[in-house]
This record gives structure tokens, C-alpha cells and sequence, in this order.
């Protein structure tokens, strides 16, 4: 068994292949789109008191651990025909589970920069206000000096959006060769009795799961090694 | 320069920890600030340079509010953050973040303080004396039309004491330069010019 997952994977079948190219495009696309707006949002938290933002903070450190059906159905109902957005007629396409992964992961990012970036503001404010620098200047300091444990950030939400098959199952349909990605398959094939490609797609799935904790890991031990003996 | 001050008065909860009726100093060379711990010299030196938000009163160099020409003047803080960047990058940030960035006025700097061959080094990895030299240099790399400075020696050896004062008596020979001190050797070094401050009021002992 374990021989025909292996020479699956490495037999380059064009099915899966397509999966996983789904995949990554639906997930990282979730993932720019979310720290597109996540990161600024974290950072004008950590730097700037507005009405609403003890508020927001609150709903963005909550909202960090969304069951994902419960996204889906939030999406689904958004894009359903009768929904307020049907009329874009998104449901059942990639794009749908672009928008459900990005909702999803876009409270992970706002809140995890919010707490990276709160004690570098704290270091930081001083020297802001004696040297008079402007906001938005401000906040770039903040997102580049932060940018090792943003960096983590970033992959921690697409770790989240890669594994999760509950939301995209729901707005994507599970439509073979449209909108069936990693997770579905492996729901789909296993409740067939295909074992081989839901393994297959596993060990591929775990394998990007490795790949994006390395990539945290040397990312935190180069943030480590830049900031090392910073000052207190 | 001519600073003036105009009723300066912070309080927190209700108790008055900076109380300045009138002040109006012209600025050459050093002047010192002196007075015990807590008696108000950090506020009274933030107030002066406009970065005091809940102060009252007005305060204006040259007639100009201090609020709004705050970036005319360098201000070296008690505890002064380095950026978690090199050691170049520190001394650029103020060039970058308001225009006018060149390397040459960066080496230049790290040539006057004697931290050219740590310009890649992270700042975080400098000794105290060189984190201050680096934050003096950071403070005066846009060329300030004065220098406000709070108790720079506190947490250095004697040698990097000395170091760093030398850096700020050769400022001081082109810019004014007031200083918040309790340093008996800073106070020796610099005796002609001398502000006095206790419970957050002043007394012009030296002026």
C-alpha cells in the first residue's frame, strides 16, 4: 500500500497534481489578501487608541480560533442566490474558498501582529514623540522591525488556511477539477475506500505543514541572531 | 537661542509634579540641570522640547512653539530605545524618515563617534557607552539647532562617561545644549550655567 502512495506521489499524476496546485493558489492567495489588511490593522492597534479598537482587539484575539464550518456557512449564506451577494454568483468557485480562508486567517494576522507589534511600541514611543515622527512612518518602523516574528505570523495563517477543510468544503462544493482541494479530497476519497490518494495527499499535506514550521523556525532563529542582546 | 516658558504645570491624579511660572534663557554652550531623583528634570526637559502631551503653558525657542519644531532639536531620553537594526541603520533612521538620507553623513557620524568598523553590527550587540555615543549621534545626525539631554552619563563606566561627555562639549562649542544631570563629575566638568529643580519648581541657582 505504502508503495502505490509513493509512486502516486512521485508518478506526477496530473490529477493530483492539480489538487495541490488548487490548493496552494486558494490558500495563498487567502493568506495575501488577509495580511494585506491584517498587518496594517495589527500594527495601527498596537500604535494608535481610536474609538473602537479595545473592541476590535477583542473580536480579532476571538475570532482567532473560528470553527471553520461555521466561516463556511457565513460565506456560504453571503453567496448563496438568495444572500446579498449572489448576485456575483461566486458560490462553488475557487474564489468563494479564497474569501472563506481569508476571513478566516484575517483575525489570526491581525491579532498575532497586534501582539508583535505592542512591545516594540512600547520600546519605541518615546523616541517617536521626541523625534516628532510622523504616523504612517511610524507604523512602517514598527512592521519592518517587527518583520521576522510577522514573518511567522504570515505563515502561521497560511498553516491554518492549507489545513482547514470545513469552510472551503461548503462555498467550494468539493467539485471535482473546479474547487476540490488537498483536504476535501482526502474527506471525499477516504469515505470511498480510496485509501491511496487520501494518503497520498496526506503525506503532501503534512510535508507543506513541515516545510512552513521549518520556515518559522529559521525565521525565528534569524529574527533571534538579528535582535541578539537587544537592548532592554 | 531664546527659550521662553510660560506657566509649565503637569499633573497626575491631582498632585503637581511640574510647576514653572516663567522661564526665558538665552542658550549658548552648556547649561545644566540639576536637582535630586524625582524632582521633575525628565518632565521639565520633555515640557521644554513640546513632547509633553498633558502639559499646560507654552514654551517657544527662537518665538517658535516647541511642539511643532521639535525636529529642529535632538533630545537624548533617560532610557533611549536603539531600533533593532545595524548599527548604520540606527544613525540613518532620522535622515530616512524625514528625507535627506545620505551614506556620507552617515559615515561621517559613525567616523565622529568612533563606530565605523561596528556600522553592520546589530546596535543591540554595543556596549553601554557605545549605545549612548550611538543615540547622541542619532540625536545630532540631522544637524539640531539645539540639544536637550537627560542624565546621558547615568549608566556608564567612568571611561565611557568621559568618553561621551567629550562628544557633547565638542557639541556644545556649536550648538546650546541642556542637560539633566546628578553626575558629580558632570557637574564639575560644567559649572558656569546651572538650573535648579526641586519638587518640580525652579530655582535659577547658576543663571
Amino acid at each position: 500500500m505504502f508503495a502505490d502512495v509513493m509512486s502516486l506521489i512521485i508518478s506526477g499524476d496530473r490529477d493530483l497534481y492539480a489538487i495541490i496546485g488548487l490548493s496552494l493558489r486558494v490558500s495563498l492567495s487567502a493568506t495575501l489578501i488577509a495580511s494585506l489588511f491584517g498587518l496594517p490593522l495589527g500594527a495601527m492597534l498596537a500604535l494608535f487608541r481610536f474609538p473602537g479598537r479595545s473592541v476590535i482587539i477583542l473580536l480579532a484575539s476571538s475570532f482567532m480560533a473560528l470553527p471553520p464550518v461555521v466561516v463556511g456557512l457565513a460565506v456560504y449564506l453571503l453567496l448563496s442566490r438568495s444572500g446579498p451577494l449572489g448576485d456575483l454568483g461566486l458560490l462553488f468557485t475557487p474564489q468563494a474558498m479564497i474569501i472563506a480562508q481569508t476571513v478566516l486567517i484575517f483575525p489570526i494576522i491581525t491579532a498575532l501582529t497586534h501582539q508583535a507589534c505592542k512591545p516594540l511600541m512600547r520600546d519605541y514611543q518615546g523616541l517617536f514623540e521626541v523625534m516628532a515622527i510622523p504616523k504612517l512612518q511610524r507604523a512602517r518602523t514598527i512592521l519592518w522591525d517587527a518583520r521576522f516574528t510577522l514573518s511567522t505570523t504570515v505563515l502561521a495563517g497560511f498553516g491554518r488556511a492549507i489545513a482547514e477543510v470545513g469552510a472551503v468544503i461548503i462555498v467550494g462544493g468539493n467539485i471535482n477539477g473546479v474547487t476540490r482541494v488537498m483536504t476535501t479530497t482526502i474527506a471525499l476519497e477516504t469515505s470511498r475506500g480510496n485509501l491511496n490518494l487520501a494518503l497520498a495527499l496526506g503525506i503532501i499535506l503534512i510535508s507543506i505543514a513541515i516545510t512552513v514550521n521549518l520556515a518559522v523556525l529559521a525565521l525565528g532563529l534569524i529574527g533571534a541572531r538579528h535582535n541578539e542582546a537587544r537592548a532592554t | 537661542m531664546k527659550l521662553q516658558a510660560e506657566n509649565i504645570i503637569f499633573e497626575i491624579g491631582g498632585t503637581r509634579l511640574l510647576d514653572i511660572p516663567t522661564l526665558e534663557l538665552s542658550l549658548t554652550g552648556i547649561t545644566l540641570l540639576t536637582g535630586p531623583n524625582g524632582s521633575g528634570k525628565s518632565l521639565f526637559l520633555a515640557a521644554l522640547h513640546g513632547a509633553l502631551p498633558a502639559s499646560t503653558g507654552h514654551v517657544t525657542w527662537d518665538i517658535q512653539p516647541a511642539y511643532q519644531t521639535r525636529r529642529q532639536r535632538g533630545f537624548l531620553l533617560q532610557r533611549n530605545p536603539l531600533l533593532r537594526r545595524s548599527v548604520f541603520e540606527n544613525l540613518a533612521y532620522p535622515l530616512r524618515a524625514f528625507g535627506g538620507f545620505e551614506k556620507q553623513r552617515v559615515f561621517a557620524m559613525l567616523n565622529r563617534l568612533s563606530l565605523m568598523d561596528k556600522a553592520d553590527q546589530p546596535a543591540a550587540s554595543l556596549s553601554g557607552g557605545e549605545r549612548q555615543r550611538l543615540c547622541l549621534g542619532r540625536a545630532l545626525i540631522t544637524d539640531p539647532k539645539a540639544l536637550l539631554l537627560d542624565e546621558p552619563t547615568s549608566a556608564l563606566d567612568p571611561n565611557a562617561s568621559a568618553s561621551l561627555t567629550a562628544l557633547i562639549a565638542e557639541t556644545a562649542k556649536v550648538i546650546p545644549v541642556i542637560m539633566a544631570s546628578h553626575d558629580r563629575d558632570i557637574i564639575a566638568a560644567f559649572p558656569q550655567k546651572r538650573l535648579h529643580i526641586e519638587g518640580g519648581r525652579l530655582n535659577n541657582g547658576g543663571l
